[in-house]
C-alpha cells in the first residue's frame, strides 16, 4: 500500500439522509475510513484529531457554509494543505466556477452516483498525485 | 443655366398674347415702328422682371414652407427626445456632448447645460473613461466598431460617483460632413435585480429538488448495485424501476433548468476551437450505457479527420448525447445507429441514423417544441423528458448551426446537425474513409 493511497476522508454534510447514503458509498463501496460531521463547527472540532487526507464538504449548510468551513479548516496548521472537494447541488456553471476559486481540487455534482462516487474520488486523488 | 433662367425662358412665349394687344394700341396712338418696337421691348422687359419677381417670391415661399416643415420636424424630434424614457446623448467625433435629454439628466444627475460641450468620458467609469477617446480615434482611422450598431451592456457613472448598469445602443450619422454618434441608454439596475432574484430562485429550486433526489437516487442506487445484499427478484425489479425513474426525474430537473436558462438567454457558452471527431467519439463513449441498455451499437460509418468547429464542447456533447440516446432508445434491439460525418460546402454535417419505427407524422411539425412526445406506447416507453430536442435546437442555434431530421424511406430517421467548419478544410483523402469502429 503506497503512503499516497487515499484512506481517510472528512465528510461535512448537514443532511442526515445524504450522510447515510454517502457513508455506504464511501465506506461500503470505496473502503475509505470516513469521519462524518453534520456542520462546519463539528468539522473544526474533529478535524485535527481525525487527521484526514481529504476533505469532502457540502456547500449549502446552515451556520457555516462549505467555503467558510474550508477557510476555517485551512487555518488549522495540520489542515492548511489538505486537498478538498466540494460536493454540491449548486451546479450552475458560474457557481462551479466560483467554488473552484475557493481552493478546492474538484466540484462533484449532487445527486452523485453512489456506486461510482468512491471511484470518482480515487480518480481525482490519483490525478493529483501522479 | 440656373433654375431661374430655365423658368424665365420657359415662360417667355406665354407673354406674347398679352404684349401684342398693347403694342397694337401703341401703333394706333401714332407711334413710329421703331418707337413701337422699343415700347414692346420695354413691356416685355417689365413683364420679365415681374415674372422673375413672382418666381423669386414663389421660391422664397417654398423655402419658407420647407423651413417651417423642418422647424416643425425639429420641434417634434426634440419633443420626442425630451419625453423619451430612455436617455439620449449625442456626441461629435471628438466625444463632445451635443445633446443631453431630460431622461439623461435624471439618469446621470447632470444638468444638460453643464455637460453639453464636455467629453462623454465624464459619464464613464474606468476603464472606458480613459479608453474612450482612443475608441473614437481608432474608429475614425480604421472604422473599427466597439459598440456601434449593436446593443451592449456597460457600466455608467452618475454625477455622485456611483456606478450603474445600462443597456446601450449607438448609431453613427453624418450631418454636413460632421460625424455624430447618438447613444440610447436604458438603466437596467432593476432588470439586473430581477435577474439576480430569478437566478437565486432557480438555484434554490435546483438545490431543493436535488437534495432529496440525492438521497432517493443514492439509496436506490446502492440497493440496485447489490451493496446491501441480494433482493428477491420481484423486489429487485421494483427497486430498478424506482431507480430508473429517479434518474428520469433528475434529468427533468436538469432539462427544466436548461430550458429556463436558454429561454432567458442566460445559459453560458464557452466557445473554443474544437476537433470534431474526438468530440463525436467522446459523445459515443458517454452514451455507451444507453446503447448497451437498448442492445444497440453506435458506429461511425464515415470520418472527417481534421475537421474542427467553433463551439462549446460541453453543450455540443449535450446535443450529440441527446441525438445518440434518442436514436438508441428508438432502435430495435441488436440494430445499429450510424454516425456519418461529412462536409456540406463550408459546413460540417453529422448524420445520426437509426432503424427504429420512425417519427409519427403528427409529431413531426412540433418535434423540436417543449414536451414534444408522441402519445403512443412506443414513445412513452422511451423515458425522455420531452425537452431534449428543444434544448438541442436552442444550443445549435446559438452556435449558428442547424438541426433537423429526415424521415427514412421505409424505416428509421436521420437526425442531422450542421455547424460552420472552422479554418482549413481537411484534405480530400481524409474524407470518405468509411472505416468502422
Amino acid at each position: 500500500m503506497s503512503s499516497n493511497e487515499l484512506r481517510r476522508i472528512l465528510f461535512v454534510e448537514d443532511e442526515a439522509d445524504i450522510q447515510a447514503v454517502a457513508q455506504v458509498a464511501l465506506e461500503g463501496v470505496g473502503g475509505f475510513t470516513v469521519k462524518i460531521c453534520s456542520s462546519g463547527e463539528e468539522a473544526l472540532q474533529s478535524a485535527e484529531a481525525f487527521a484526514p487526507q481529504l476533505i469532502l464538504s457540502d456547500v449549502m449548510m446552515p451556520g457555516m457554509d462549505g467555503p467558510t468551513t474550508l477557510a476555517a479548516l485551512r487555518r488549522l496548521p495540520a489542515l492548511a494543505d489538505t486537498p478538498a472537494i466540494f460536493m454540491t447541488a449548486k451546479v450552475q456553471p458560474q457557481e462551479v466556477e466560483q467554488l473552484r476559486t475557493d481552493g478546492v481540487i474538484e466540484v462533484i455534482a449532487k445527486p452523485f452516483d453512489p456506486m461510482t462516487l468512491a471511484q470518482q474520488i480515487k480518480d481525482i486523488w490519483q490525478r493529483r498525485h501522479v | 443655366m440656373n433654375r431661374y433662367h430655365r423658368r424665365h425662358l420657359g415662360r417667355r412665349p406665354m407673354l406674347l398674347p398679352f404684349a401684342v394687344p398693347w403694342a397694337s394700341e401703341a401703333g394706333a396712338a401714332g407711334l413710329s415702328g421703331a418707337q413701337a418696337g422699343t415700347a414692346m421691348a420695354l413691356v416685355i422687359a417689365v413683364a420679365v422682371v415681374l415674372m422673375a419677381g413672382l418666381a423669386l417670391h414663389r421660391e422664397q415661399r417654398r423655402r419658407e414652407v420647407v423651413e417651417e416643415a423642418l422647424a416643425a420636424s425639429k420641434i417634434q424630434q426634440q419633443a420626442l427626445i425630451d419625453t423619451m424614457v430612455d436617455a439620449v446623448i449625442i456626441i461629435d467625433d471628438m466625444g463632445r456632448i451635443q445633446n443631453f435629454n431630460p431622461a439623461a439628466e435624471a439618469m446621470f444627475g447632470h444638468a444638460a447645460s453643464k455637460v453639453i460641450g464636455q467629453n462623454i468620458r465624464l459619464l464613464m467609469p474606468e476603464p472606458h473613461h480613459s479608453a474612450h477617446d482612443g475608441y473614437l480615434a481608432r474608429h475614425k482611422e480604421t472604422g473599427v466598431r466597439c459598440v456601434l450598431g449593436r446593443r451592449s451592456e456597460v457600466e455608467a457613472l452618475r454625477r455622485d460617483g456611483s456606478r450603474f448598469p445600462v443597456e446601450l445602443a449607438v448609431t453613427a450619422m453624418k450631418i454636413h460632413g460632421r460625424r455624430l454618434f447618438s447613444g440610447l441608454l436604458r438603466d437596467i439596475t432593476e432588470r439586473r435585480k430581477v435577474e439576480r432574484l430569478k437566478d437565486e430562485f432557480i438555484a434554490t429550486i435546483s438545490h431543493e429538488l436535488r437534495t432529496p433526489l440525492t438521497a432517493i437516487r443514492g439509496s436506490l442506487g446502492l440497493i440496485n448495485g447489490g451493496v446491501v445484499g441480494e433482493l428477491p427478484a420481484q423486489s429487485a425489479a421494483l427497486i430498478r424501476l424506482a431507480h430508473d425513474n429517479s434518474e428520469r426525474l433528475l434529468l427533468l430537473v436538469d432539462d427544466l433548468l436548461d430550458v429556463e436558462r436558454l429561454g432567458s438567454g442566460r445559459m453560458e457558452f464557452h466557445f473554443v476551437s474544437l476537433a470534431l471527431m474526438p468530440l463525436i467519439e467522446e459523445a459515443i463513449a458517454k452514451n455507451a450505457a444507453v446503447a448497451e441498455k437498448h442492445a444497440v451499437q453506435c458506429v461511425i460509418v464515415r470520418h472527417l479527420d481534421g475537421a474542427s468547429v467553433h463551439g462549446d464542447p460541453q453543450r455540443l456533447l449535450q446535443v450529440l448525447g441527446n441525438l445518440l440516446s434518442n436514436a438508441c432508445k428508438f432502435s430495435p434491439r441488436d440494430s445499429t445507429v450510424e454516425i456519418d460525418v461529412m462536409h456540406r460546402e463550408d459546413r460540417v454535417r453529422i448524420d445520426i441514423r437509426d432503424y427504429g419505427p420512425g417519427i409519427a407524422e403528427e409529431l413531426r411539425p412540433r418535434l423540436f417544441s417543449r414536451f414534444a412526445q408522441g402519445d403512443t406506447g412506443n414513445t412513452r416507453q422511451s423515458g425522455g423528458t420531452g425537452l431534449g430536442l428543444c434544448i438541442s435546437k436552442a444550443i445549435v442555434e446559438r452556435h449558428g448551426g442547424e438541426i433537423g431530421f429526415v424521415p427514412g424511406a421505409e424505416v428509421g430517421t436521420t437526425f442531422y446537425l450542421e455547424l460552420a467548419a472552422l479554418g482549413s478544410m481537411p484534405s480530400p483523402n481524409a474524407i470518405d474513409q468509411g472505416r468502422k469502429e
